[in-house]
């Protein structure tokens, strides 16, 4: 049981990873925290939810679903950061408007869904098990393995070995240095939120179709997960944000599997904690001074 | 409501005819969480009210003409604003009677209030402090000391399971309490609990839950949430690869038809009890089920045909409260109810002397994608 | 006007608990301290009442002075790690403790009643005994304001290592900020205990959190009346968007984004200067402040 449940770990935290990276992603360029990063991840998978029972191949609305929060990310950085940047001491007032954003949205998705909860019909993936060493696996967690691996894999060789990664790199480190040297800190704004959409509606596709529920609030514990990754994982390290959300996927598992189920939540929050105390810049995290020493 | 008043002594009604009384507008607040984490409930619940109350002003049950005015108020889920309607709508005094709040702690809060500033409330909750907080609060639905029975001594007795493991929601009150009960009967019946798990009422990964329960030792697991999430459990306890011989139960929150369209063929087999039989069991919640998929062009749930229910016995309450309602004899009326056709449980409804509601059980088990009786 | 007051009165008193929870908040925000913890004290001092009330039968006044006391080791204690944090990690610490705070209410449910909460509290908390805590509250943070704590508060606020600089114990006044914070928290987290009827975990949860922090935004991080002006709005705000029902989160969310993004300073502070510049003989420095309001708003942090 030991290793089936690391196993059930590692792909709920694979899925954790793909949110966590939006949010660090943002949080990373713009220290801003993103509290519509859960709504954007539901409204992935109520897009490819209504794209698929309207007859579009299951294919065709993954990739509908995954541009249109990337864009909907977008929007959301243009109402509810795009005028906070322009004013300087954005932290509070970001948490705001972001917040606004996800009340928005999910009152969209609560009247579009008449508050039920949804699937995807039957057969929009195949139900397939495979067994060895004594551990179960399905098709479909193979897939997210797989999938997880390319699109981190993908991301990292963006942002640290092409232009538009240098100057995303540039703008988080110094919007103003880097916008003296040509930098068009506009067009790293659009970049950053359309992946961050992206990634996080990729992730509610995938969340949906594992666990056979589209809800208009199944962001919200995705959220409160996300802070919980990007602080041990360590702020803008995207490596450290995949190790850290594997990390908590499987204490996650193994909490309910030998302790108690009622126990993980505190056991992950507890985590939080003791990581912030000793470990200020997260596992993995580059030892610069996000977190500590003076905020500007 | 006034003009009624003055025209309702007894010499001025023989004289005139009956269209004359037909200003009498009684009113009623049907007020449940129509948004929020309750409105799965709620927004169901005013569903099956909507189609009630375009029933009772069609068929004239309130005396020739006299119309049922609704007003759908919406908390949110959210106490605060629970506690604000009930006072505005008590401060209002053409407001008759309420029906809600929904469920849960927001409905013992409510419940105060309403006591306090006399205005009969009937919430959707079951929970037997609503009624010990006064005379004034009613609950709508059976309190789990009368509805687990049915199921716990099914399991025991018919089923004959002796190794139980529990599966629940943790946040929610109404969910809890119907999950101890459980337990509390299966132990009493000499059932061995082999363990309790709990999980979050957003949650729907329970790929870790389903392997330790998988890799334990029992013949039977009750699941204990909404609808949809139970199902979601049960297929991965299925996928997890749990014992099919393992017999699956769970209470009246099964009786949706999202059960079987989320669970499919993993839900085969599951028995529980219900309010709602789906498709209906008799000639009114048959007519009920027709009417509202009619309506609202989906099969009613447990929620939509208890809140038809709900405001059916706030009618009934209304026609027998006298010519000149008032929020007395509404709230006499009520604690007397007995005998109300409803399309839920046994068919029909009565509060007994301490005021608890009775009107019964079916169990019902997954057969072929659909819900029938359990075989006994 | 009786009749209104009937009406309304859970709406009054709800509006003053917030108002309290806001100068939790707020005093928390002032001193540069970016906690979200509020939600966490009330539930703390909600309990702490709540428990004492109804299984020890401790008389009501008492057990807020209990809350009060629990208010004040909780802050202290959670201040010690907080004081290594900044910014949003702050936030995100607090965020942690709130969580945790609930996951053990839920957890410990042989003493503190799991999900079902406590039931079956009096309320002997009325319109009365609210104002007079709001009154106490505000003329505490108004007396802090023009002390020399007050001045540091703010210096912290802007620079923490100027503050350092120039030899004031900075940590000494983050502790000073959270406890009173915490305290504050505790207290109308057990009135508010005392006055409906039950309490459960997930009313002190994410949203109870978002709610103060909101209210404070809105109204003003740093004038006096920013929690007035901010449970004001939350409070109205839900009544003026009832007729559009099912959408009223969509209204939510835009006026949240509005108020935001073109008061910045939040709506009472927005009030005050403009009550101010009204009223006010015109000086040499206000008429400056006028003509340079879009500077004054960025000094004014």
């Amino acid at each position: 049981m030991l290793l089936q449940q690391i196993l059930n770990g590692t792909v709920s935290g694979a899925v954790y990873a793909l949110f966590a990276l939006g949010f660090t992603l943002i949080f990373g360029v713009q220290k801003l925290l993103n509290l519509a990063h859960g709504a954007i991840f539901m409204a992935g998978a109520f897009i490819a939810y209504y794209a698929t029972i309207n007859g579009l191949p299951f294919w065709f609305a993954v990739v509908l679903a995954v541009i249109a929060t990337g864009l909907v990310s977008i929007v959301t950085d243009f109402v509810a950061f795009r005028q906070l940047r322009k004013q300087g001491h954005a932290e509070f007032a970001a948490i705001v408007t972001s917040l606004g954003v996800d009340l928005i949205l999910m009152n969209i998705a609560q009247q579009v869904s008449r508050t039920q909860v949804l699937s995807f019909p039957f057969g929009t993936f195949p139900v397939e098990f495979y067994r060895g060493f004594g551990m179960r696996i399905s098709l479909l967690q193979i897939v997210i393995l797989v999938l997880v691996v390319i699109l981190v894999a993908a991301l990292y060789w963006y942002i640290h070995r092409t232009s538009f990664g240098r100057q995303i790199r540039a703008v988080s480190s110094n919007e103003t240095t880097s916008a003296l040297l040509g930098v068009s800190s506009q067009s790293v704004y659009l970049q950053t939120f359309f992946i961050a959409g992206a990634l996080a509606g990729l992730a509610g596709v995938l969340i949906g179709l594992q666990f056979n529920s589209i809800h208009f609030m199944m962001g919200e514990p995705f959220l409160l997960q996300a802070f919980v990754v990007v602080v041990i994982g360590g702020l803008g390290s995207l490596m450290g944000a995949v190790l850290a959300a594997l990390f908590i996927g499987i204490v996650q598992s193994l909490t309910i599997a030998y302790l108690s189920s009622e126990l993980s939540i505190a056991i992950i929050f507890t985590l939080l904690f003791v990581t912030l105390l000793f470990f200020p810049n997260g596992f993995f995290g580059k030892a610069d001074t996000f977190a500590r020493g003076s905020r500007r | 409501m006034k003009k009624s008043r003055i025209l309702g002594s007894a010499a001025v009604l023989a004289l005139m005819s009956a269209s004359v009384a037909s200003a009498a507008e009684y009113r009623v607040i049907v007020l449940q969480s129509l948004t929020g984490p309750a409105a799965f409930i709620g927004a169901a619940f005013a569903d099956g009210a909507r189609l009630a109350e375009a029933q009772i002003n069609a068929s004239g049950v309130l005396g020739a003409g006299n119309t049922l005015s609704v007003e759908y108020a919406d908390d949110a889920t959210d106490r605060t604003q629970t506690m604000s309607l009930i006072a505005r709508y008590a401060a209002d005094p053409s407001v008759l009677a309420i029906l809600g709040p929904t469920s849960g702690a927001v409905a013992v809060a409510g419940a105060a209030s309403a006591n306090e500033m006399q205005v009969p409330v009937m919430t959707t909750s079951n929970t037997m402090d609503v009624l010990h907080a006064g005379p004034w609060s009613f609950i709508l639905t059976q309190p789990p000391q009368v509805t687990i029975p049915y199921i716990a001594d099914y399991a025991a007795q018919v089923a004959g399971v002796e190794n139980c493991t529990l599966i629940g929601i943790r946040e929610n009150e109404a969910y809890v309490t119907l999950q101890n009960t459980f337990e509390e009967s299966l132990r009493a019946q000499g059932v061995n609990i082999v363990g309790v798990e709990q999980i979050g009422i957003q949650d729907s990964d329970f790929a870790a839950l389903s392997t330790k329960v998988a890799s334990q030792d029992q013949d039977c697991v009750f699941v204990s949430a909404p609808a949809s999430q139970a199902a979601n459990v049960i297929v991965q306890l299925r996928q997890a690869g749990l014992d099919p011989e393992v017999r699956i139960f769970g209470h009246n929150s099964l009786a949706s038809p999202q059960f079987v369209e989320r669970g499919g063929a993993a839900v085969e087999g599951v028995t529980f009890i219900a309010d709602w039989v789906p498709g209906g069991y008799d000639d009114n919640s048959r007519a009920f089920d027709a009417a509202f998929t009619t309506q609202f062009g989906r099969a009613p749930d447990n929620w939509n045909a208890i809140g038809f229910g709900g405001l059916t016995i706030m009618a009934d309450a209304l026609s027998r409260a006298g010519d000149a309602p008032t929020r007395e004899s509404m709230r006499d009326a009520l604690a007397a109810t007995s005998g109300v056709a409803v399309p839920a449980g046994q068919g029909l409804y009565a509060l007994d002397a301490e005021r608890v509601p009775r009107v019964g059980m079916s169990v019902l088990t997954v057969q072929g994608g659909a819900f029938v009786l359990a075989p006994r | 006007m009786m009749n209104f007051y009937m009406a309304y009165q859970p709406i009054i008193d709800f509006f003053l608990i917030a108002v309290g929870l806001g100068y939790s908040q707020q005093i928390a925000l002032k001193a540069g301290v970016f906690s979200i913890a509020t939600a966490g004290f009330a539930a703390i001092g909600a309990y702490t009442s709540a428990i004492l009330v109804t299984r020890y039968g401790i008389h009501p006044m008492i057990s807020v002075f209990a809350a009060a006391a629990m208010g004040i080791l909780a802050s202290w204690i959670l201040s010690l790690p907080l004081a290594r944090l900044r910014g949003a990690f702050q936030a995100i610490a607090t965020l942690a403790f709130v969580q945790v705070v609930i996951a053990l209410l839920l957890y410990f449910s042989g003493f503190t009643g799991g999900a079902l909460g406590i039931i079956n509290i009096p309320r002997v908390v009325n319109t009365g005994w609210l104002l007079l805590a709001v009154g106490v509250t505000m003329y505490v943070v108004w007396s802090l304001n023009r002390s020399k704590v007050g001045r540091v508060f703010g210096a912290l606020r802007e620079d923490d290592s100027v503050a350092a600089s120039l030899g004031i114990p900075i940590q000494g006044y983050y502790t000073l900020a959270f406890i009173l914070s915490g305290v504050i928290g505790a207290v109308f987290g057990g009135m508010r205990s005392l006055y409906v009827f039950n309490i459960e975990p997930v009313d002190f949860g994410f949203a109870a959190m978002v709610a103060s922090l909101t209210v404070v935004v809105l109204g003003g991080r740093n004038t006096l009346l920013g929690p007035i002006a901010g449970a004001l709005i939350m409070a109205i705000l839900p009544e003026i968007a009832r007729p559009l029902a099912e959408n009223r989160g969509i209204l939510n969310g835009v006026i949240l984004i509005l108020v935001i993004t073109f008061l910045p300073n939040g709506v009472g502070h927005e009030l005050v200067y403009w009550l101010r510049r009204r009223f006010r003989r015109p000086s040499a420095a206000t008429l400056g402040r006028t003509v340079t309001k879009g500077g004054a708003n960025v000094s004014a942090h």
